[in-house]
């Protein structure tokens, strides 16, 4: 494309960039024992609990502020933010029917109506506002099946053994510098429980909305397949627009056991921070990794990652179980000042283990946009095999794609492949869309749309669509 | 002990130059490439120890041709960086490394567009036996406003035994959006479907491998247009 | 309906078209003939506006509205159609969708409704049979791994769907099997009526076996050198370009 077709204006609107005004009740500013006791008494936490997380904290306080990633953003001051925000109104409504009106209103603005009558079709809701869950949709119906859905503080009161077991075995809090900080710190996130010989009867799905300025938000999500079970999990989020950064430091936990499936989908629009100055937006620091214990267990992460100042994160599988297989679709948009550091690990360990990499990160404006990957297949791992495509598309001479793989064989009937190309959108693509009367906007995004088709085909119908949307409206006006 | 050679190919300078080391080295080459030159360079090593840095660097039209041997006892470590500082300037890295016993090869290279229209071409081979071990560690950097550049970047590894292990790290940092650049690396064992077809026409299971592994190093053999060091090399082999 | 006057185009510095003059009513097929670098195809591009091909004098007037300084998407909704001598495959864009979305941007500039997936779905059944072409094709990128005749059977079945008002074919029948070719020439036919008018070029006269001109230019040097009827087609296949070149 020619360079002064490629202007970097975008005065685009962020549709969700509306603040509630709610009144809320929030812990002062700072970090120590003191507010991590608070918070656990908050959520009226069982002693074991508070336990986790002081360990957590005191390990974290060993470690230092992680900067390996191609990102580059001022030192986070921890002191500096808020680590609870709660809606005054809020205890916790069984009854969806009286959930504050203010905050029914917001979701209804999201385009996620949490009222009984109006919920929405076929897919249960977890809706989390800052640090608490508001409402939980379909939960009794699930139920009926055996099938927990619930926000994590809810479990960790009602179902300790499966916390205990689960919560921390697959990302310890040893793992990185936000794995520690979330364990001290998190407030709520989903639960799910799919008993052996399940296929869950509809969609679960958590969206979360910060709210507060200045607050961080520390979602931890537990997902747990038992045998012969399936489950299709979906998050969403959004945020309001601050000229503060805020950060959402989340980890996130699978456990698939035999023949168990998990396909956990996101589509994340944060607020990007300001297109022209780059200021605000939010800070994604993310740990998701998700253990496919049993044989012939599956996990597959779909992501379409448009929001966010800067992004880092590695949504992996550890594939234990024999023939279990891990898959990672990824579409990462970064345009004016944001940057993302994503990609995946997969770590071979049980035999005939399979996986696969389709990720695709298309740069616009100043952008960075980075790959980073591990393909490991260990001695044991006989006859792994593992197939690797990275493509990235680079629009404007201000922008750039990294791409950082680290493929380590240690067993020689291992197939392992990895393929990266760079491209462009060519002028003569173009011309083909001008020349049936389609207007240069509306042929880039719909170029761009059919680069990112392997992984959007992999997303559920609704999300489908609504990542579709996302990218035309991320790139308006990027193109003159 | 480290030591350095510098070597200045002059413009329009068509120029061989064969390293066939017989000892154990540790030698830093700074190569400066002036416009419109040529040079092929082979370096060859057997039986030997070694950590090597080469750096090269391109002026505009010049054109490089690498190629490297690598038999290593215990370790041998290639580090070869390459500047592409004009237009047109372009270089090709080939390397075959052969490693067996506790032997490792390390080969790092950075390929540094730092002009438009500049080409590279790398394809490291590795084939390992034992409890051998191999890295490729390659980065390819087009910069900003080096617009038009191509470069390719190919690491494959063939893994004889399974106690060998092979690390890759194919790397690409892009910051010009008009450009060609593709990287890939595959790791596996001989392909069971070519054995079993040689095996169809009557060759022994040995002759069949012996067959598939020569064709797996050819590729990189046929670069070497010397008659005498490629039969000298096939004979090695 | 096109009134080119004096046309001259140049790229990277160098002169493709001098002086060119062409006029077309509606109703009417013109065959534009010549050999390689002659200058064809930069006159169709430049008509459509190709980025590459800019007019250095003179003027291209459709309907009486000189098009020049048009963007190539708005000659394209004027009714200015051009099937490409090499399609551009668009990897990943459904080739359905494509055709709706072409489809609707005319539709709009008209001021017409667009039409959703399934009413377009009706309105195509017709336009395949037109373009004798399968509809498994409709579920697959755009010309993404099409073989030369199905690519250009898929420029004839978007010239169906567009009705364009004035249809430029740049060697639609080059790469073509002689079935292709009828295939492709019964299709034109019967897409062409008194109010349209087709651009042809072409290298050879095979094509006119199916499709009956009314003008044949022959261009060389980026200049139409002579226009007849048919029987000039028949001339050079007899007796070579060079025939022409040098006794003009």
């Amino acid at each position: 494309m020619k360079k002064q077709n490629i202007k970097n204006i975008a005065n685009q609107k962020y549709k969700f960039g509306f603040k509630t005004d709610i009144e809320s009740y929030i812990f002062k500013k700072g970090l120590n024992e003191k507010i991590i006791t608070q918070i656990s008494k908050n959520k009226n936490e069982p002693p074991y609990m508070l336990e986790f997380r002081l360990k957590a904290f005191k390990h974290w306080l060993t470690m230092p502020e992680p900067r390996w990633s191609c990102t580059t953003y001022p030192e986070i001051d921890f002191q500096d933010i808020h680590y609870y925000s709660a809606p005054k109104t809020n205890p916790k409504k069984e009854n969806l029917n009286k959930i504050d009106p203010k905050l029914k209103k917001t979701y209804d603005k999201l385009g996620i109506p949490l009222l009984e009558q109006k919920k929405l079709e076929g897919i249960a809701v977890d809706a989390i506002f800052d640090s608490v869950s508001v409402a939980t949709t379909y939960k009794a119906q699930l139920m009926e099946y055996g099938v927990i859905f619930c926000p994590i503080s809810e479990a960790i009161q009602k179902y300790p053994d499966l916390i205990k077991k689960y919560l921390g075995a697959i990302v310890p809090y040893t793992d990185n510098f936000y794995a520690a900080l979330n364990a001290a710190v998190f407030t709520d996130g989903s639960f799910v429980y799919i008993p052996e010989n399940t296929i869950c009867p509809m969609d679960l799905s958590s969206y979360f909305r910060i709210n507060t300025e200045k607050t961080g938000q520390f979602e931890r999500t537990l997902i747990i397949c038992e045998k012969n079970s399936q489950v299709n999990y979906l998050e969403g989020c959004t945020a309001p627009k601050f000229d503060t950064n805020q950060l959402h430091a989340a980890t996130v936990e699978l456990v698939a056991l035999d023949n168990a499936s998990i396909k956990y989908s996101t589509v994340q629009n944060w607020f990007a921070g300001d297109p022209e100055t780059g200021k605000g937006g939010i800070y994604n620091f993310v740990t998701k990794r998700g253990l496919c214990q049993g044989k012939k267990s599956k996990i597959s992460w779909t992501q379409v990652e448009t929001g966010s100042a800067i992004t880092w994160k590695y949504p992996s599988c550890i594939l234990k179980g024999d023939d279990s297989i891990g898959e990672f679709y990824s579409v990462a948009l970064t345009n004016h000042h944001q940057q993302a550091d994503t990609g995946t690990k997969m770590i071979h360990l049980g035999k005939n283990t399979k996986s696969t990499i389709i990720s695709i990160g298309i740069s616009v404006g100043k952008a960075v946009n980075a790959y980073r990957g591990e393909v490991k297949i260990s001695k044991a791992a006989t006859n792994a095999r593992n197939y690797t495509q990275c493509d990235s598309m680079l629009m404007g001479d201000q922008c750039d794609a990294y791409t950082f793989p680290i493929i380590e064989v240690n067993n020689a009937s291992a197939t392992v492949e990895h393929e990266a190309t760079t491209s462009k959108i060519s002028e003569d693509q173009l011309f083909y869309f001008q020349q049936r009367g389609i207007d240069t906007e509306q042929a880039v995004s719909a170029i761009i749309n059919g680069f990112c088709e392997e992984v959007f085909k992999k997303l559920p119908p609704e999300f489908s669509v609504e990542a579709t949307k996302l990218l035309g409206l991320k790139l308006e006006n990027s193109v003159g | 002990m480290a030591h350095h050679k510098s070597i200045i190919i002059k413009k329009n300078i068509v120029k061989t130059l064969i390293l066939t080391e017989k000892k154990d080295t540790d030698i830093t080459y700074n190569i400066t490439m002036q416009k419109n030159s040529k040079l092929t360079l082979i370096n060859i090593k057997n039986n030997i120890k070694s950590t090597d840095h080469t750096n090269i660097i391109l002026a505009e039209n010049s054109s490089l041709n690498c190629i490297y041997i690598s038999l290593p006892k215990e370790t041998i470590e290639n580090h070869i960086q390459v500047d592409l500082n004009g237009k047109n300037a372009n270089c090709k890295l080939n390397s075959l490394s052969i490693v067996n016993k506790e032997n490792k090869i390390i080969n790092k290279t950075l390929i540094n567009h730092n002009f438009s229209e500049s080409t590279s071409d790398q394809l490291f081979k590795n084939i390992l036996n034992d409890h051998s071990y191999s890295e490729f560690s390659g980065l390819i950097h087009i910069k900003r406003h080096a617009q038009k550049t191509k470069a390719n970047q190919l690491n494959k590894n063939l893994l004889l035994s399974d106690t060998a292990k092979s690390i890759a790290k194919p790397q690409l940092k892009i910051q010009a959006d008009n450009v060609k650049c593709a990287h890939g690396s595959s790791t596996g064992q001989i392909n069971q479907d070519e054995l079993f077809y040689l095996q169809s026409r009557g060759l022994t299971i040995k002759q069949a491998k012996t067959m598939l592994i020569m064709g797996f190093a050819k590729e990189i053999i046929d670069f070497i247009t010397i008659k005498k060091v490629k039969k000298s090399l096939e004979k090695l082999l | 309906m096109l009134k080119i006057k004096n046309l001259s185009v140049k790229t990277n510095n160098i002169e493709i078209l001098n002086n060119l003059n062409l006029h077309i009513k509606a109703g009417e097929i013109h065959v534009i003939m010549g050999t390689n670098g002659s200058g064809k195809s930069t006159l169709a591009k430049t008509i459509v506006g190709h980025p590459q091909f800019k007019a250095s004098k003179g003027e291209i007037l459709f309907e009486g509205q000189n098009i020049l300084k048009l963007a190539p998407d708005k000659r394209a909704r004027l009714g200015i159609f051009l099937s490409f001598q090499y399609p551009t495959e668009i990897p990943g864009v459904n080739n359905a969708s494509f055709l709706r979305m072409a489809y609707n941007t005319h539709q709009k500039s008209q001021g017409h409704p667009a039409l959703d997936p399934l009413e377009f779905e009706d309105l195509l059944q017709n336009k395949l049979k037109i373009a004798n072409i399968s509809e498994k094709y409709l579920d697959r990128a755009v010309n993404a791994g099409f073989s030369g005749g199905e690519k250009k059977k898929n420029e004839i079945l978007q010239m169906a769907v567009l009705e364009p008002k004035l249809a430029i074919l740049d060697e639609i029948d080059s790469g073509l099997d002689i079935d292709a070719l009828k295939s492709v020439a019964n299709s034109v036919n019967s897409l062409k009526n008194k109010n349209n008018a087709i651009i042809l070029i072409t290298h050879y006269q095979r094509i006119l076996n199916y499709i009956k001109p009314d003008y044949v230019h022959v261009i060389h040097k980026g200049q139409i050198i002579k226009s007849g009827d048919k029987t000039l087609a028949h001339k050079l296949e007899k007796k070579g370009y060079e025939w022409l070149i040098t006794n003009p």
